[in-house]
Parts: C-alpha cells; structure tokens; sequence
C-alpha cells in the first residue's frame, strides 16, 4: 500500500481538471451517523455548529478522504419552511409534521433564508470553522436534499406522488419555492467557496417514474446546478438512492458533475452510460459490507468498484453506495480508504486489480 | 346494466383512479341489489389487482397506486356496510408495521394494500411501532404472518429483537416472520432468523401465498 503523494485539495483540483493524481479519491459518504466517532449523541450533533465542526475535522485527521462536507440534511431545507422535526436522542431526525397539509396551502409557503431559519445557520457556520481549520488541505462542503425530497419533506411524501398526478400545477409551484429555498442556500455556499452536493432520494425510480422525474424533479435540479455554475463556475453533484438507471441520461442533463450511484445499480452499466460525460462515485454496500462486514469483506468490494469503473474517462471516486450506518466499524471505512491506496494507486497495477482471489 | 358489465366499469374506474365515476356505480349496484361482497371481489379487488399487474410492469409507479387505492377506498366505505354477513372461511391473517424509531410508511402502505387486495385480512399498527405490539396484536388476532418495514440501518435491529422476542416467548414458531425495506436484503432476513425477505409488494404477497400453500 502507497503513502498519499497529494493533499486532498492538490488531489481534487487536479482531478476536477483531468490533470494527473497519485491515486483513486475516496470519499466515505459520512455526516451524522458518525457522530458517536467523537462520542455524541445525533440530537447533539444536530444542535450545535462546534460538535458539527468537530466531527468532520476528527474524522478528516483519521481518514484524509477527498472531501468534508456538512450535510444540511433530507429534511434542514424542509424544517426551515416550516416542517417541525423530532431529534431522538441517538437516532437520525424525523419528519413529524409537514409544514404543508393541504393544496390550497403552497401558495402561501416562503422560501427559507439559510441565515436565519432552522439549522441552516448551524450548518453554514460549521462549514466556516471547518473551512477555516483544515480548508487548506480539503475541498469543503455543504450536503442538501434535492429539490423533490425536499418538497416531498414539506408536504409529506405519501402527498407530494399523489398531488404530482391530482394537481400538477400547484406541485410545479411548489417546486419553484423549494428550489428558491435551495438555490438562497448555494448563494451562500458560493460566498464561503465551498461545493454543494444534492441527495435526492425521492427522486429515485423506485418510487417515480422516469416521466415524472423529467417533469417535477430534473427541471428545478437543472435550475439550482445553473444556479450555481453562474456563481462559481462549479457544478453540483448528486446522489440518489435505490434505482436509478432509467433517469441516469435526464440526470446527467441537469448538468451535475458526479453522480453517486446507490449498491442496487451496477457501476460497470454506469460506466458504460455515463462514464464519458460525468464522474461516477459509489457504490459499496452500506448494511452488509460497511456495517457488518470484515476488512476483508470491504477491501473485496471496494476492488470490485474500482475495476468496474477502471478506465471510465471522468473518473471514478470511490464510495459507499449510501450513507455509512451508525456503528460500522472504523476498521472498515479505513480499509474503503487502503483500498484506494492498494488497488488505486497511480500507474493503476492491472495485474492485481484484475486478479482472482 | 347487467352485473358483468358493472364490475368491468368499476374496476377500470379503480385503475383510471375516476373517485366520483366508483362512487356513482358502487352506488348503484346497491340499488340493483346486487351483493356488496360480490362487488367488492369482482370490481374493486379486480381492479386493484390490475393496478398492482401495472405496477410490476412498470406502467405505474408509486404515485399511482396510492392514487388508485384511495379510489379504491372510495368504493369499500360505500359497500363494506353492505355486506351481509362476514365470510366463514378462515382467512390468512397478517400483522402490519414499520418499526420503532422508524416513520417512512410508504412501503409499509403498499404492501397493505397489495396484501388486502389479495384477500389476506390485515391489521395495520402503523408507523414507529412499538416492538412488543407486534407481538401483542399478533398474538390478540391469531394472526399467521408478521411483517416489518424500515427504511432506515439505524432502526433495522428492532426486527432482530422482535424474532428473539418471540423465541423468549416460545412462540417463534407460531408466526412467519417476513421483513422488507430500502437497507434490508436476503442476507439480513437469515442473519436475523426472518421467514422471508422480499423486494417488493408484489413479491410479498406472492411469497405470502407460497408460504401458506407449503
């Protein structure tokens, strides 16, 4: 295994510009669930800026992955809408009740200010510590929730699929509001210079279909990557969760620079469909291999990831195919991190990433 | 209208999700006097069961089905105060929730409605359900089937500890333990000890018949 030549930072500017790089970028897809890293609680977590901070800058001296980003959360846009939320002490937070209950009520709704209402102050000013501490060695981040999870936090998911088809013309304006709320957000993700990464479960084809995701979700993600590229000349990246393949074209034309692909889909087809216009990132299985399996178990995977995507020209960064679940073990997002410095180490040695076992 | 031609319209108002179109003819095959129970099974059932055959070929997603069930809603309030006299035979009784610290029902929703347009009779606890309650309501209704959703790693074990509830109790073997949800798969099911796992609400009720049938 090879020592990282590059900073992070050095390693994801030259990336971003197709330049060399010493190996493969891992980014662990943490946040919250790692709170009890530092010895937490999640309600603790989701209440104070510093503990936020702390965290990510914790977790970045162990593993020196190739971005730290603070999640706003599925639900931080929602919350400052006006949705209320639970915080249970050690378990992610919930939607209690949407801020929206009824059709007749979009048109009142106001987009959020992210200086002022709910945790989206918190986050911003975690990023800044963060920024401040260790920003000269990573590329800095704030996670939000796509423009139709979010939507889908602000008037009930169960509403948001049955309004799509009753009442499309409110669900339209509701996704301008939402997508205000989000893109107020990435105006000042832009003055602090830090990326924005969407996730966007709702989005998913388990759930919609590739009509509805062209009609109510790809429009306004396309919105907020235009949004942003206009004030940084960066594009956002994306995630979403379960199945995705048959949005994998609409996805990549709202723009966005990466997609990380949920374990459900094959990176080897994601390759093939999307490898020459964006980066791909995912997707080692969060339950059965990060969680509960081995080392060995995660080093297997984490081969399987990188020889499947071995060649794809925009590159590839490893990652879990979802967030990592509370308690997994740290030996294992430290072997998904060795994996790239064994198998993703630059000249790429053939020999041992295409051998059997 | 004859009987036929009715139930064929009431089921394809189901699938068209046509609310006032069911509530119009499931009325009026009250004034024909034809038997509730028999336009339950023959119109609204069959129009869900068309409704979930869409579903699997992908012509419908989520937003339709639930669209479709609260068609199909529509029509039980209607009939279902109609029906003369409960049927005799012993149904195959199933437990419905999705697990405490958990509140993303929608799966769990499907699969109910998936599971009772088949005929299975289900007793739905809701959503962040009390582990014991499971056990508790199963127990009370003599039910053959409990079934678990989540959709979050952080509330998966709660499924664990409702198996191992049950093994304390020595009943473990008086009910089949099926689990569902995005983070659960085949290899958690036998992990934990579940009966079943499935991926979707199709495959759910189907295992639930082959479970009963073997």
């Amino acid at each position: 295994m090879r020592k990282d030549q590059m900073t992070p930072k050095e390693r994801m500017t030259a990336f971003a510009q197709g330049l060399e790089i010493d190996r493969i970028p891992c980014n662990p897809h943490m946040g919250v669930t790692m709170a009890p890293f530092i010895g937490i609680t999640l309600k603790e977590y989701y209440h104070s800026a510093e503990r936020m901070a702390e965290l990510e800058i914790a977790l970045f001296e162990k593993l020196r992955h190739d971005g730290v980003s603070v999640s706003a959360t599925l639900r931080g846009v929602a919350e400052a809408m006006g949705s209320k939320m639970h915080y249970p002490d050690n378990n992610i937070s919930l939607l209690l009740a949407p801020a929206v209950n009824s059709v007749d009520e979009i048109e009142s709704l106001k987009p959020s200010d992210p200086e002022k209402d709910g945790k989206l102050p918190l986050v911003l000013k975690a990023i800044k510590i963060i920024k401040d501490k260790i920003g000269d060695e990573v590329n800095v981040g704030a996670g939000l929730a796509g423009p139709f999870s979010t939507a889908a936090s602000v008037v009930g998911t169960e509403n948001l699929l049955k309004w799509m088809l009753k009442y499309p013309k409110k669900v339209h304006t509701l996704m301008e509001i939402v997508t205000e709320s989000n893109n107020r957000f990435i105006e000042k993700a832009a003055e602090l210079g830090i990326g924005v990464g969407f996730s966007d479960p709702v989005s998913s084809t388990s759930l919609i279909s590739v009509k509805q995701f062209n009609e109510f979700s790809a429009p306004y993600i396309k919105k907020s990557v235009d949004k942003m590229k206009s004030l940084t000349g960066r594009s956002i990246s994306i995630h979403i969760c379960g199945t995705s393949k048959g949005i994998w074209e609409s996805v990549m034309d709202t723009g966005v620079s990466s997609f990380s692909i949920d374990n459900v889909e094959d990176l080897a087809e994601a390759k093939k469909i999307m490898g020459d216009r964006i980066t791909i990132s995912g997707n080692v299985p969060p339950v059965d291999v990060m969680q509960k399996g081995t080392r060995e178990d995660v080093l297997r995977a984490a081969k399987e990831c990188i020889k499947k995507t071995y060649g794809s020209k925009k590159g590839y960064i490893l990652s879990s195919g979802c967030q990592i679940p509370m308690y997994s073990p740290m030996e294992n997002i430290d072997a998904l991190m060795d994996a790239v410095r064994i198998y993703g180490s630059y000249p790429i040695n053939e020999e041992l990433l295409f051998s059997e076992e | 209208m004859n009987e036929e031609k009715l139930f064929q319209e009431i089921s394809e108002a189901v699938v068209e999700m046509e609310d006032e179109l069911v509530e119009e003819l499931c009325n009026k095959s009250l004034e024909l006097l034809i038997p509730a129970d028999k336009t339950i099974t023959e119109g609204l059932v069959a129009g869900m069961n068309k409704v979930g055959q869409l579903y699997e070929e992908q012509e419908y997603f989520l937003p339709e089905v639930l669209t479709c069930s609260d068609t199909l809603n529509i029509g039980l309030d209607i009939l279902k105060p109609h029906i003369e006299k409960e049927s005799t035979d012993n149904p195959i009784k199933v437990v419905i929730g999705v697990v405490e610290g958990d509140t993303h029902d929608i799966g769990k929703n499907l699969v109910k409605i998936m599971t009772e347009s088949a005929g299975i009779e289900v007793y739905d606890l809701g959503r962040d359900v009390p582990l014991e309650k499971f056990i508790n309501v199963a127990e009370e209704v003599n039910a053959n089937f409990i079934c678990m959703s989540t959709l979050m790693t952080t509330t998966m074990m709660g499924m664990k500890t409702v198996i191992d509830m049950l093994k304390q109790r020595n009943i473990r073997n008086k009910y089949k333990v099926m689990i569902g949800g995005g983070p659960i798969s085949q290899k958690f099911a036998d992990e934990i000890g579940a009966d079943a796992y499935t991926v979707d609400a199709n495959e759910a009720v189907k295992r639930i018949k082959t479970m009963v049938a073997s």
